[in-house]
């Protein structure tokens, strides 16, 4: 049964460091694009909110694995440009989540109490200071619940790109597969999942230990350990 | 409290540098390679020393082994042939086989490299190579053939169920002999015919004799077989089946300078040699009346 | 390449074919999901010995994981292990609704919590069977609250629906690819595909947030 188990590990672990590529690079990109959609959807202008807005639910209201496809397909059949499928990958699984992303921004930010931006217009702080000194801090260390279950949920997107041959685990995979004797299925999904799930698992480690820092920091009780999954939060998806 | 106040802006801000790095940099170096500028892709890859190759994971037409690494015909005889053209690097990128051609208009690779016949349709929408072998058609059936079937009309006949590869020319060889539509998985790769065949989900599975004659030599543990190779009608009419390479249009340099290496590899030897291993043979090189115009015209 | 008009209407029909199918995906596995995540949120909640722990390692387990490795697993491995030979479609729908059955058994868990201590205390003092106080008392109150939570589930699960192309299920998006198969024209089938799950999500959006408005949110 586990005849290819070397084989296979160290096959798809070929496609390891395409899938960690894939998660970092979206996860920075969905950070970046959250919080500038966040804040802009709390803008005063209003066609800066009508962008953000545009932003956001044009990219939650199309499927994931339909962006991945025009962007591989029919993006560079319109311009004439090649685009690399990781990088293609990376901008679908940050323009993706960071959409989701920017919900949790302005939702945090919003739940900072009001007495917070009287106390800091009292403190005769600029709209800019108030934002980066007082309300920001606080609204962050509410927003990483949140992100823990979006960024495993960007984890989870990165198998998607199988459909796009960018070379992650799936992939790698999925090549496999008509190589090997058929009963060896088993292990391929078996490593593929186990993979995934410590990938996750790191994640949530990575996020809690910033929860407990951003406590800290803000003089609040850090919060009681919890076990290694993400879960107790609901949403994200 | 100035002290955490700096730590917590200076995390922000290195999630700002990281993002922005992630987001920039790959933009700036590598992402985006205009592919116009002048310069067609037979220059590009001659300077360059490297073409890419889109394969279908298709046994033994184009595939990853067991440790990763793409062979099949194609690909090794587009290595012969771009080797004679002084392109010493070729990679690959894998697609299933109806995105092939999307895939190569899409500029994600130069040409296909996926024993891909040629076909008027096709030869509508991407430049062939002059033919590079012929094969016939056959259908993997359980073993025993309890039903029978050993062609379309017999598909269509015994109102079995048929698994034909989606993109693939089976499926209108197929609904021509009177299969219907109802009647056929359409699926993605070879491997989930095989499967569909194993599992019970359809009777049998169609696509060329050197393919399936392959998966069956590759498990054999697998209670399935092959029937005797035929030649599939469309039509009425008798229809050639000749594989070739694959360009975009506007690739007529490429496709020529490729078609002169082909054809002294055919004419040496070479290419039996070449395909041998992956069950071809000089019966498959395709006779001199057998040409893309044709192919392409009728 | 341009945008093609003509090609663009010739992939309609075959489009919307493809769109029941989405459609009937989507309804059926949300369904399931609604279903199956009380389930789950019951035996966690009423701590079912055995079952409680196995739920909720199997819940952690396929929330951890991705649905395209899972739908491989069910389609490949695990229906002929078990002698069993389902549809894609119906391996679809399954795969769908289980996996989502570990999201809203959390949302059910939460509208459950939400119900006031009173309400538990004032039923146990009427002495009301535990039956009756489940079917009668808490799940109608919990059960409006988490209404747009499960909307957002069923959005998500929409647009999760393409992934199962890849065991051949012929959904927009495989319609759509089929389009191209045979026109070797993607552009316009592959648009046309977003559109639609653009259409029919962002009305159900906002929908949902009107509800969330109406009934609150867990």
């Amino acid at each position: 049964m586990f005849d290819n188990l070397g084989q296979i590990v160290s096959s798809i672990l070929e496609g390891l460091p395409v899938t960690v590529a894939a998660t970092v690079g979206g996860v920075a990109l969905t950070i970046v694009l959250a919080f500038t959609a966040g804040l802009a959807m709390l803008s005063k202008s209003r066609t800066i909110r009508f962008i953000s807005r545009v932003y956001v639910e044009g990219f939650r209201g199309t499927s994931e694995v339909v962006q991945l496809f025009w962007i591989y397909f029919v993006l560079p059949a319109l311009v004439g440009l090649q685009i690399i499928p990781l990088f293609a990958g990376i901008l679908v699984l940050g323009f993706n989540h960071g959409a989701y992303g920017a919900e949790i921004v302005r939702g945090a930010v919003q739940s900072v109490p009001r007495a917070q931006y009287e106390g800091a217009i009292a403190l005769n702080l600029g709209p800019a200071d108030r934002m980066r000194r007082v309300i920001l801090p606080q609204a962050v260390v509410e927003m990483l619940p949140p992100f823990n279950n979006l960024f495993i949920q960007l984890l989870k997107s990165t198998a998607l790109l199988y459909f796009i041959s960018a070379g992650e685990m799936t992939e790698r995979g999925e090549l496999l597969r008509p190589a090997l004797p058929m009963s060896q299925l088993t292990v391929i999904y078996g490593v593929e999942l186990l993979f995934y799930l410590l990938l996750a698992i790191l994640i949530t480690v990575v996020m809690r230990a910033l929860e407990r820092a951003g406590a800290r920091r803000l003089g609040r009780r850090p919060p009681a350990r919890r076990k290694v999954f993400a879960s107790s939060a609901a949403g994200g998806a | 409290m100035a002290h955490s106040e700096w730590t917590r802006r200076e995390f922000l801000r290195r999630t700002a540098a990281v993002g922005a790095v992630a987001v920039g940099g790959p933009t700036l170096l590598s992402a985006c390679q205009s592919t116009g500028g002048g310069q067609n892709t037979l220059d590009a890859a001659r300077s360059s020393g490297t073409i890419r190759i889109g394969i279908a994971n298709e046994q033994p037409y184009g595939f990853a082994d067991s440790s990763g690494n793409v062979t099949g015909e194609a690909p090794e005889v587009a290595r012969a042939v771009f080797r004679g053209m002084g392109i010493n690097n070729v990679q690959n990128s894998v697609v299933t086989f109806d995105q092939l051609i999307p895939a190569l208009n899409a500029r994600q690779y130069d040409v296909v490299s996926a024993g891909m016949f040629i076909t008027p349709q096709r030869c509508s929408a991407a430049l062939f190579s002059n033919p590079d072998y012929t094969a016939l058609s056959a259908l993997l059936v359980p073993r025993g053939n309890p039903q029978q079937v050993n062609n379309f009309t017999d598909v269509a006949q015994k109102n079995v169920k048929l698994a034909v590869l989606s993109g693939a020319v089976e499926k209108g060889y197929a609904t021509s002999a009177g299969v219907p539509e109802g009647n056929i998985s359409t699926l993605d790769t070879q491997d989930s015919m095989l499967r569909s065949v194993i599992d019970g989900r359809v009777y049998a599975a169609a696509l060329t004799d050197i393919s399936l004659q392959w998966l069956v030599r590759q498990n054999p543990g697998a209670a399935v077989e092959v029937t005797q190779s035929f030649q599939p009608t469309e039509n009425g009419q008798p229809v050639i089946s000749a594989g070739g390479f694959v360009f975009r249009p506007g690739d007529e340099p490429l496709r020529d300078a490729f078609n002169q290496q082909l054809g002294s590899l055919h004419q040496s030897g070479d290419w039996v040699r070449i395909a041998e291993p992956f069950g071809f043979s000089a019966a498959n090189v395709p006779q001199p009346d057998v040409t893309t115009q044709r192919l392409c015209s009728t | 390449m341009d945008w093609d008009w003509q090609n663009a209407i010739n992939a309609l029909p075959l489009l919307a074919e493809g769109i029941l199918v989405t459609v009937e995906l989507t309804v059926l596995g949300s369904l399931l999901a609604y279903v199956l995540g009380l389930v789950f949120a019951l035996i966690r909640q009423l701590r079912v010995p055995v079952l409680n722990q196995a739920v909720y390692l199997f819940v952690e387990g396929v929330r951890s994981t991705p649905l395209l490795i899972q739908v491989f697993v069910f389609f490949y491995l695990l229906q002929p292990a078990l002698g069993i030979r389902l549809s894609a479609f119906v391996t679809g729908v399954i795969a769908l609704g289980v996996h989502y059955a570990t999201y809203t058994s959390e949302v059910y868990r939460a509208g459950i919590e939400a119900v006031p201590k009173g309400q538990w205390e004032a039923a146990r003092a009427l002495s009301i069977p535990r039956m009756r106080v489940w079917t009668g008392i808490i799940l109608p109150q919990a059960v409006p609250r988490v209404l747009p939570a499960l909307g957002n589930y069923t959005i998500s699960m929409f647009k999760e629906t393409p992934l199962l192309l890849a065991i051949g299920v012929v959904d927009v998006l495989n319609s759509a690819k089929e389009v191209g198969a045979e026109t070797f024209r993607v552009i316009e089938p592959y648009t046309l595909a977003g559109v639609f799950f653009l259409l029919v999500s962002y009305p159900a959006s906002i929908l949902v947030r009107r509800l969330e408005r109406r009934v609150g949110t867990v």
